[in-house]
């Protein structure tokens, strides 16, 4: 009886062992997407830095910065796009939502606005540096390719 | 057969253990940086207001936003705790599997 629980036990612990498994809560860490993200969030400083060198509020008219907003808003949604092909990416998904929504919102302002002030540059340039930080980091943080391997 | 499931579950329960406790000093660092990005942001926004650069529709439109960011922090933190959650439980199952290989190469 007690070799019978034996082999059972063993066969148990074989078949454990060739059918091992790993626990996957996130999609693979994505080198490209983090790197898009940079350079979007670079995008985005350089715009704003762009319409601050025109010193005259009035100036600063949409039209001039149409194609830098429109330029921002396509990484945006092509970001957003990537995090919501993949699996287990709930998190990172909505974080990219939320940069669509800010950004959306940014630019809609400054295009009924016709102008754009020196104290919105400021917030609008902390704001979207502190939402790239967490697409970044939300990236950063997912586990590396080796992690997923069977 | 070497096969005790208390030592099992003990070992199990120590590398969860282990991995938790290299993750949490991350989870910190990350979780104070977001709050002093958000003290920053609310000292700006208190700056522009007394200064009258901003008026309280623009505060209350900023607030609006704090919201997305806040919502996208603690999706950020969710990612930190899966991974972390993810790595504990792997290194659980690794232990199981290490003490199965040594258990069935005595038989």
């Amino acid at each position: 009886m007690k070799k019978l629980k034996n082999i059972a036990l063993a066969g148990t612990l074989i078949c454990l062992l060739f059918t091992s498994c790993k626990v996957r809560l996130l999609p693979d860490r994505d080198t490209s997407l983090q790197n898009q993200i940079e350079f979007t969030g670079k995008m985005i400083d350089s715009l704003y830095l762009n319409i601050a060198e025109e010193t005259v509020a009035e100036e600063r008219t949409y039209k001039k910065y149409a194609k830098g907003y429109n330029a921002v808003e396509v990484e945006l949604n092509s970001i957003l796009l990537k995090n919501k092909v993949k699996a287990l990416n709930k998190d990172a998904e909505k974080i990219a939502e939320n940069s669509v929504t800010l950004w959306s919102r940014y630019k809609s302002k400054h295009q009924a606005d016709n102008r754009i002030s020196n104290a919105d540059i400021k917030l609008n340039r902390v704001f979207m540096r502190d939402q790239v930080l967490n697409m970044l980091l939300g990236e950063k943080y997912k586990p590396e390719e080796n992690e997923n391997e069977n | 057969m070497d096969f005790n499931i208390n030592e099992v579950l003990a070992g199990m329960a120590n590398a969860v253990k282990d991995s938790l406790a290299e993750d949490w000093p991350e989870a910190k660092s990350v979780l104070n940086r977001f709050l002093q990005n958000r003290r920053a942001r609310l000292e700006l926004l208190a700056e522009l207001r007394l200064n009258n650069e901003i008026t309280n529709d623009d505060l209350i439109s900023r607030l609006e936003d704090e919201k997305l960011l806040l919502d996208s922090e603690l999706h950020t933190i969710a990612i930190i705790g899966k991974a972390a959650a993810q790595r504990a439980a792997n290194a659980a199952i690794g232990f199981l599997e290490d003490a199965i290989a040594v258990a069935v190469r005595a038989l």
